[in-house]
Parts: structure tokens; sequence; C-alpha cells
């Protein structure tokens, strides 16, 4: 039975190298991660979209900031009635390939009528009903998108842009609608601003239903 | 071993370690540098990758981005990634490596799908998303999809309206790693569970097909025999919803809503046998994607990352308008 030969020093050496750099290769790039259980689960709810914080800020920093720039009730109603693609051209805004437009409108008046938990409310100098209010549960973007200040292209996942609606209604059904509910009454002064969602500019206004973001009784 | 063999013995353990090394070191890197290289003659070739080509709606999606992408002078062959990340994997590493210009792309996982369009990225070769959005604006050129979400708060609206403020239901949800799943459920309840009187007695995934609809819907069924309706998240779950319904005797007394607007179920709304869908549009949708494909190898950059396109109820008032999966009458 021959001997067993020894290994060449220098075959030995190619070896050492590669373990070496197989080592230094797994300490940059570790194939995994170890980490505490707890630090994962904050690192996942971190992750998570705050819907309500978002609109929080957005509220006070930029919706209500952005009042100068909210179309005139009575400037989008004549609008409309002169030209309805060219109004949706001049003071809408319509979300990718849509049907529908939403504007942010503002205006003063005074309250017309009362019904069914909906305000109508007849503009300054103008007789009939003009923008209605629904102060019943609220569904929709008019808010969201009417504003304008919100691209879809800025949220990765657009559940997230989707709940900022819902949180968007559930705060002005929390903080303006009991005012109104209070306050409301025929003939009350009143001024206001927020959005409008139009499906069908031919057919669905006048009136202009309004999703208030203020409403102030001067 | 004289000399000369031991050094050549040496050099070749020397060039089999250095090629180890290069691998181990290249794939940790993530190289991927494939370069996509057009088919030299013929005209550029187009990718539609699908998520499943075993539901109609996305047959239509399909041959809709194939037919006006040959119409725009591409040669287009569709992959159908059978719901199954894997498969789509591996449609793109064949697809990046035979020279393909673009990819019109269904994602089958909104966040599994992400990598897949960063390989296609880095390898110089543009995504165009269809109908399902992928959870990064960062990776594909542009994502046109539909508002599924508004969408359904019309269509929780009509079945408060329907099915009244207060009763039992079942909702069928789709494909649970499909952001459109959620964007529908959520849309739905965010207007049904203003109404505690409506009582949800099951939610479970039926994958958006409608055989296992079917089966879902006739398991609850022998639990909660005594729902009021049905939300199903697509029309195939509403059709195999509507067939379970019928097998028992319940077709009449339950309302089945779908979402999605396919020929069957539209003609299924205007027989007053489901109440309600909702109109997507897969050939708006598809058409859109396929000219901006055309705008990008001509040299546009400038896209919007998601671009929604608007859902629309559909009933028994409005269904004379719809069919063909879009307005009677468009293109």
């Amino acid at each position: 039975m021959k001997p067993p030969r020894p290994v060449p020093k220098s075959r030995r050496l190619v070896w050492v190298g590669l373990l070496v750099g197989a080592c230094v290769l797994l300490y940059f790039l570790p194939p995994f991660h170890v980490v505490p259980l707890e630090a994962a689960r904050s690192e996942a709810e971190a992750g998570v979209f705050d819907a309500a914080a978002f609109v929080e800020t957005f509220w006070e920093d930029r919706l209500l900031k952005s009042a100068d720039s909210a179309v005139d009730a009575g400037e989008l109603l004549a609008a409309f009635e002169a030209d309805p693609t060219d109004a949706v051209q001049r003071f809408g805004h319509r979300l990718g390939l849509s049907g529908s437009s939403s504007y942010f409108v503002s205006g003063s008046g005074h309250i017309f009528e009362i019904e069914d938990g909906n305000v109508t409310i007849a503009l300054q100098d103008e007789g009939g009903a003009a923008v209605v209010i629904e102060t019943g549960p609220l569904f929709g973007n008019a808010v969201r998108d009417g504003s304008g200040l919100l691209d879809v292209s800025d949220f990765p996942n657009s559940q997230d842009f989707n709940a900022l609606s819902s949180e968007i209604n559930r705060r002005v059904e929390e903080r303006v609608f009991p005012l109104l509910r209070e306050t409301a009454a025929i003939g009350v002064a009143v001024r206001f601003i927020g959005g409008v969602e139009i499906a069908d500019v031919e057919k669905d206004v006048p009136p202009l239903r309004l999703v208030p973001v203020v409403v102030e009784f001067p | 071993m004289n000399r000369l063999q031991f050094n050549r013995k040496l050099t070749i353990e020397w060039l089999a370690a250095t090629t180890v090394a290069a691998i181990v070191a290249c794939a940790a890197a993530g190289c991927s540098s494939q370069s996509p290289s057009s088919s030299s003659d013929g005209p550029p070739r187009v990718a539609v990758v699908i998520s499943t080509l075993n539901n109609p709606w996305f047959v239509v999606l399909a041959e809709a981005a194939r037919d006006r992408a040959t119409e725009l002078g591409y040669e287009a062959t569709i992959f159908d990634s059978q719901n199954d990340p894997a498969k789509e994997t591996s449609h793109y590493e064949n697809i990046i490596a035979s020279g393909y210009q673009a990819i019109l792309f269904n994602p089958t996982d909104a966040d599994g799908s992400i990598a897949n369009v960063r390989k296609a990225k880095a390898a110089g070769i543009p995504v165009f998303c269809m109908d399902r959005e992928i959870n990064a604006t960062d990776a594909a050129t542009s994502q046109i999809l539909s508002d599924n979400f508004s969408g359904c708060v019309k269509l929780g609206q009509y079945f408060v309206e329907q099915v009244g403020k207060s009763g039992k239901y079942v909702e069928l949800l789709g494909l649970v790693g499909d952001n459109n799943t959620w964007n529908r459920s959520k849309g739905f309840h965010s207007v049904v569970d203003r109404f505690p009187g409506l009582e949800m007695v099951a939610q479970q995934s039926a994958d958006f097909d409608r055989a296992k609809a079917l089966e879902v819907l006739e398991s609850i069924l022998q639990a909660s025999p005594d729902i009021d309706a049905v939300f199903a998240g697509n029309d195939a779950m509403a059709m195999g919803a509507y067939q379970a319904l019928a097998a028992t005797g319940k077709a009449d007394k339950v309302k089945v809503f779908g979402f999605d607007g396919t020929d069957d179920v539209v003609k299924l709304v205007s027989e007053g046998k489901i109440v309600a869908t909702a109109m997507q549009f897969p050939k708006v949708m598809a058409r859109t994607a396929a000219e901006n494909v055309d705008s990008y190898i001509q040299g546009e950059r400038d896209f919007p990352q998601k671009t929604p396109v608007d859902v629309e109820l559909v009933t028994q008032d409005n269904v004379a308008q719809f069919g063909d999966f879009g307005h009677k009458g468009a293109q």
C-alpha cells in the first residue's frame, strides 16, 4: 500500500486563500441578518402609511392655505352654463383617464333650505339653490382630487392614496359637520370652501354638491 | 510527478478558483448586465406578460395590448404567468435574454413583481404596467391602473341602496397579494361598514377564479344559509357565486354584485340575475399602455408614473350603454 502523498504547500495556500475570500465576502454581504423580534416588528410598523398623520399635516399646512386658489362658486356655475368643456379645462382636475372632474370651490350666500340633512345654499344676490351640502356619511374624493394638491404618482401603493380620501371625509364629518348642523337655519349667512366632484358636467350641475373644508357663519 | 505536470495542475486550480470567485462576487453584486439587443431583422419586439389567461377579462387585456402594439408596428408576444410569480420571473429572464424592446405588464404580485421590473429596467427594457400596480414608483416607466377603490365606493353605495341598511352578506376576495383585491374591498367597506346593520358573515379569498368561488360559496352556504347578498371582487367570482346560488335554489333571493364588466356578467345584469357590476375598461388601459410603449421607443421619456382609469357602475338602469368590455360603440 502506497503512503498518502503530502498536499503541496502552494495548493494549501490556494484553499486557504479561497476560504479567507469567502469569509470576507460573507462578512460584507451576509446572506441573512439576525434582529430582535421587537425591532423587526417596529420596523414593519414604521413602514405602514399613516393616513391620519398625513391628513393632519396636509389639512393645516396645505389645504387651508390654498383657499385663495379656490374658484368662486358663482363663477364656476356661470362657466358651466356658458361652456361645460371649457369650464372643466379651466377649473377642473381629472384623475388620470377619468370622465369625472373635481373642483376646489369657495363662496358665500345664505341658507335657502334644510331637508333630510341636506343644507342648500343660495349665493349672494341670487335666489335659487346653487350649492348643496349633504351632511350624511361622506364618500368619494371631492376634496382630495378637487384641491389639485395631491398626485397619485407620489404614492407607491395606491391603497395609501385612497386611504387619504377616507381620512379627509372622516375629518369633515367630525370637524365641519357638527358646526353646520348646530348653526344652520334658513336665512342664515354662510361662507364656505370645499371640494366638488362632478361625474357628468352636462347633466349634474347645478347645483354644486360640496364637501366642505371650511364653513363659517359671519 | 515532474515539475511541468505540477505547474499545469496549479494553473488549472488557480483558474478554477478565480472563476468560482468571480461568479460568487458577480452574483453577490447582482450582476445583470445583459444588454438588450433588438432582433436584427423584422419589427421590434414587445412582450405582453399577463398574470393569467385563465380569466376572460385578462385575455381581453392581453389581446388588446398585443393588437394595439401590432397596429403600431411591433411584433407582440403574449406570456401567461398563470398567477405564478415563479413563472413570471422565468418569463422575464427569457424576455431579457431574447432582446425584447419593451414589456407590457400585468403583474401577479404588487410586491413580488417589483424585482422582475427592476431586472428588466437594469437591462434597459422599459416596463409599462396595465391594470395592476407594483408598489414602487421608480421601477416601471408608467402604470395605467383601474381606479378600483372609487369604483367600489360607487358599488358599495348601490349595494346599500339595493340590499338595504341591514342584512347578511358574504365577500369573496381576489388574490390576496394583489393591490386591486384590497382597493376593491376597502372601497366597498368604506361605504358598507358605515351601516352597522349590514353584517358580513364570511370573507374568503377565491383567487379571482370562478370555480374556486363556486366551491367557496357552496361551503359558506352550509354554515350560513340565510344570506342576503354576495359581493364578489371580480365578475368571474360573481359568476361562480351565482352558479352556487342557482344550484341551491337561492339565486332569486340573494343579490350578487360583481366587478369588471365582463360580457357574461353584463348580460346577467340586463337579465336581472346579477344586480350590478363595475365596468373597468381593459381595452382603454391596454391600448394606452401600448401607445406609451410606442411613444417611449420614439424618444418620449416624460410619463406620469400612475394613471388611474375611471370605473363605472353598471346596473339594470344603464346596462344598455355597456358591452364588449367598455361603452358600446367605443373602440
